[in-house]
């Protein structure tokens, strides 16, 4: 049978992806962050997952003003890099995994979790970003993705609770895939970040380190924020944090902290990194 | 308010044919969505804020701003306040 070893949670921050694909990550602004991810990639070489499941969220690419589902599951064959405004990022194609994908569909759907499924789908840097930091720059991505959108960007936006309670009928879903497949689950976005109108450039390191050690210890506490104390404290792209729910939830209550990396800025955003393993 | 023209008008950008039809008569590009005549007006005058006040968001008007070659990027729009 399938099962989750481990969650990695990730930031996503467009500048990181140009930094790879323009040959600066040794440079000093993003030098220490790439750094910061030297242990994740020989661990994640260690880890070799077979699979990823990888909850992050379109940046108005595959789903722009006309279509804005909450959750959407990839059940494609293969994802390309999206144009997003100044050409495709250089990177491979993203594998997916059809057959893993189809089982979660009916395993959700059939378990009150009514998601959107998506055939056809072109991934930006939300989804390739956080493969870039913890591969750095392979000839192809070392397993396949199933890529779960979530709706971050435009407001009504999931709860915390749903993310967390969807990462739970994820785990169920895996776990009844007959093969045997060890997956490992990213929750990407964040970390606090406000990248428009009057507070743009807000980062609160405080709130963030906070919200990781709840999220680590405490989740059935921390997936209660509400939206305005994301808002409020996080900035207004700080939602993106309940994303890390869904792979909390995907995890074992009890949890090993391997890696922790924090570091700001990465352009007007704070970069969070974990990696979690079950215990 | 509806702000969904404002913000496909900015993401249709994504695309090369776009940007090239925006690029070659902007007013005529702007023209085909529709978008009040204040919104219109932002989108034409590259009024940032403004923009995000009237529907927009970031993730959209990054891509009109891709394409300003006006502006003063290193000037805050808050100095003055």
């Amino acid at each position: 049978m399938a099962s989750i070893s481990s969650g990695v949670a990730c930031s996503h921050v467009p500048a990181l992806g140009v930094a790879s694909d323009q040959g600066l990550t040794g440079d000093d602004y993003y030098g220490p962050i790439f750094k910061g991810f030297e242990f994740s990639r020989e661990w994640i070489a260690k880890e070799k997952p077979d699979v990823i499941f990888l909850v992050y969220n379109d940046h108005c690419t595959a789903f722009d003003a006309r279509v804005i589902p909450t959750f959407a599951l990839g059940c494609a064959d293969e994802y390309q890099p999206a144009d997003e405004g100044w050409g495709p990022r250089p990177v491979p194609v993203v594998k997916g995994h059809k057959a893993l994908s189809a089982h979660i569909a009916q395993s959700l759907v059939l378990d009150s979790f009514d998601l959107t499924i998506i055939n056809e789908m072109e991934v930006d840097h939300g989804l390739t970003v956080p493969l870039t930091m913890m591969f750095g720059q392979p000839d192809e991505w070392p397993c396949p993705v199933v890529p779960l959108a979530v709706n971050v960007v435009q407001y009504p936006a999931p709860l915390g609770t749903r993310c967390y309670d969807l990462g739970k009928a994820v785990r169920k879903a895996i776990e009844s895939y007959p093969e045997d497949l060890k997956v490992c689950v990213f929750g990407t976005g964040g970390m606090s970040h406000q990248l428009q109108h009057e507070r743009a450039g807000l980062i609160n390191a405080k709130w963030d380190a906070e919200f990781m050690n709840l999220l680590v210890s405490d989740p059935d506490t921390g997936s209660r924020k509400e939206h305005i104390e994301y808002l409020r404290e996080a900035g207004s792209e700080g939602i993106e944090l309940v994303m890390w729910y869904v792979m909390r939830g995907a995890l074992n209550k009890n949890v090993e902290e391997i890696h922790r990396f924090y570091h700001v800025p990465a352009s007007n955003t704070a970069v969070g990194h974990l990696i979690l393993e079950n215990r | 308010l509806s702000s969904t023209a404002i913000k496909q008008l900015c993401i249709s950008l994504r695309l090369q044919e776009n940007r090239d039809a925006y690029k070659a008569d902007r007013e005529a590009y702007i023209d085909t969505f529709p978008m009040t005549t204040e919104q219109r007006s932002a989108a034409l005058n590259q009024e940032w804020n403004l923009l995000l006040e009237l529907g927009g968001n970031i993730y959209y008007t990054s891509k009109l701003a891709a394409f300003s070659i006006e502006g003063n990027r290193y000037k805050s729009e808050w100095e003055d306040k």
